[in-house]
């Protein structure tokens, strides 16, 4: 690609210069075939010329015919049959319009032979000329000029009368023609070199026009093909995604089916024990049981990631009070909260009703409200939430570990606890967070921290008043019908 | 004491849930595949039945349209449980006839309340002399 628009000048100059020998050899050839059948037309016109006009020649009684038609027949057909015959089998040879512009110019010399020197036949000189022009080479008038320049001369000085006619010959007369032979070549010069210049600028207009056309065409393709590989990407993309989820959902539901035994069987243990009032194995059975659920909420975050990357989630919109969301929330966290010595202070005062997908955003607080309740002993969890112009700001904010910077700037990504001693000691799935930051994204919200090792971390959500007038309709769900 | 049929392939669940189900005070009958639970339903005429998804054989989706269809036992709630957590399989259970539909591993508790509002709601629905 480079290499070629290095040379671009150079192989457009090289394709004009074909362009033009092409475009000039087709009229060189063009007005061969032309000349050919001129010379034919010129000798049988000679020869009825002859015919006509010449008188029949009297010997005492005998009449004969005239030398003259003679002349027209075998010296015109000598003229005039040879240049024909090369211009149909080397027509465009350079040979062949010089041989064809002799040809002409003694031609015209018989013609005016013929009428014994008619002024009016000598309009035949500069006709052919002319006509030689169509060659667009001046090369050609040459010796065009010089043949009827000559034929002058000598005839002037040795038959005048074939020349001139029989009015007063003089010896400077064929001077006085040859002068308006080349007062007429001067034109046709200026012609033709006017004429090759037009044909050059146009074959450099074309070659320039096909180089672009060219160039545009290959950009063309270029970018087709870029855009069929974008394609296929993008399908592969799709496809492993689309292949991960499907992994994802049978892993899930091959999981959930031992969990299931599991858990059941831990429950059905524990009212065993108690019934049978074998109290001692009861924390060991509550553990089994809290083990399945964790490894069942664990199991539920990675549905709920993998339906996001996939595509799937959908979006359930629905008018609510935020008040009555945020209390209710409050309340089914508290004892969580209270149980490391810690209180929980709610300021949200007049926030009115919001609509967005309610589970969705119940979710959120929980999740952001069960970190800190879980990360914080003996210290205050403040939950804010603030109505402005467009959108529902929550904050929930502790007093707890906190975070140092790098370790705020992976937070929101799965299994990324801030670290491993961490998550030995507080517990947790390592997806609560990534959740709610592919939540609020859902919901056209988002979620940002601010955090300081040892002093506390606050967590704020943005999320739209009316989520259903912003997101893309596509992810919304058809409105729930009412249970029966 | 009402009798509940529990249709389940994996013999631990199936014997869990049976076991808590009888310390709750009811009749259960265990069925292993569709073919089973059909059987099983058209014999006994349990009051309610707990039907899992993925079987091998006659699947619960199967099973549970067979149920529905059959007057003998058309009139049985059907309480789908599955183990597949997409909302997609909750449509197709409840579309094949399920009454209700709950996900696995099952909270106990949440479980107990369904089967108590469909006994309830059926007490009304006599079945059909035999």
């Amino acid at each position: 690609m480079s290499a070629l628009h290095l040379s671009e000048p150079a192989s457009i100059a090289a394709r004009a210069d074909q362009l033009f020998a092409e475009h000039q050899r087709d009229i060189h050839t063009r007005t061969d075939r032309l000349f050919a059948s001129l010379m034919v037309l010129q000798w049988v016109a000679g020869i009825v010329f002859a015919v006509w006009v010449s008188p029949l020649a009297w010997f005492g009684t005998v009449s004969r015919v005239h030398a003259h038609v003679w002349a027209a027949i075998f010296l015109g057909g000598a003229i005039c049959l040879f240049p024909a015959l090369l211009a149909i089998l080397r027509a465009g040879d350079a040979s062949t319009r010089y041989t064809i512009a002799v040809a002409q110019m003694l031609m015209g010399a018989l013609l005016i032979h013929l009428t014994g020197g008619r002024i009016e036949t000598h309009f035949h000189v500069f006709g052919s000329l002319a006509f030689l022009a169509f060659y667009r080479d001046w090369r050609v008038l040459v010796p065009a000029t010089v043949v009827v320049a000559l034929d002058h001369l000598l005839r002037g000085m040795l038959w005048p009368q074939s020349v001139y006619g029989v009015l007063v010959a003089s010896q400077w007369r064929w001077l006085e023609h040859a002068a308006w032979v080349v007062f007429e070549d001067v034109f046709l010069f200026v012609s033709c070199l006017r004429s090759v210049e037009e044909m050059k600028e146009t074959a450099i207009r074309t070659a320039a026009l096909e180089h672009e056309v060219r160039t545009r065409q290959q950009a063309e393709q270029e970018a087709s093909m870029t855009a069929a590989a974008l394609r296929i990407t993008q399908q592969q993309a799709e496809e492993a995604t689309q292949a991960k989820s499907e992994f994802l959902a049978s892993m899930s539901h091959e999981l959930r089916t031992p969990l299931n035994a599991i858990i059941l069987y831990s429950e059905l243990l524990q009212e065993e024990a108690v019934d049978a009032k074998r109290l001692d194995t009861l924390p060991d059975l509550k553990r089994i049981n809290s083990a399945g659920n964790h490894l069942l909420e664990l199991i539920n975050g990675i549905l709920d990631l993998s339906k996001i990357e996939a595509g799937k989630m959908t979006l359930s919109v629905e008018e609510f009070p935020v008040a009555t969301l945020v209390h209710q929330v409050v309340d089914t966290v508290r004892p969580l909260v209270e149980q490391h010595g810690n209180r929980v202070v709610v300021h949200c005062d007049e926030v009115g009703m919001m609509r967005a997908d309610l589970m969705k955003t119940r979710q959120i607080l929980l999740n952001l409200l069960g970190n800190a309740a879980k990360f914080t002993r003996a210290g205050t969890i403040t939950v804010g939430v603030r109505r402005m112009s467009e959108a529902i700001a929550f904050t929930v904010a502790d007093t707890g570990i906190g975070m140092t910077a790098e370790q705020t700037a992976t937070i929101f990504d799965p299994f990324t606890q801030a670290d491993v001693a961490t998550s030995r000691r507080y517990g947790g799935t390592g997806l609560g967070l990534a959740i709610v930051s592919r939540f609020c994204v859902l919901m056209a919200g988002a979620v940002s921290v601010q955090s300081e090792r040892g002093v506390g971390s606050c967590f704020t959500v943005r999320l739209p008043i009316d989520v259903a007038a912003i997101v893309d309709a596509a992810i919304l769900e058809p409105a729930a019908v009412p249970a029966a | 004491m009402p009798t509940i049929l529990i249709v389940e392939d994996n013999e631990a669940s199936r014997d869990a849930l049976a076991r808590r189900l009888q310390r709750r005070d009811f009749s259960v009958l265990t069925a292993v595949d569709g073919h089973d639970a059909v059987a099983r339903a058209r014999e006994a005429r349990p009051d309610l039945i707990l039907m899992d998804l993925g079987m091998p054989g006659m699947d619960g989706w199967d099973a549970t349209a067979h149920l529905k269809a059959d007057p003998l036992t058309g009139h049985i709630p059907i309480i789908v449980l599955s183990a597949h957590a997409m909302p997609n399989h909750r449509h197709q259970a409840l579309a094949a006839g399920g009454d209700d539909f709950d996900s696995k591993p099952v909270q106990f508790e949440r479980l107990l309340e369904k089967i108590e509002r469909l006994l309830l709601a059926a007490s009304g629905v006599r079945p059909p002399a035999a």
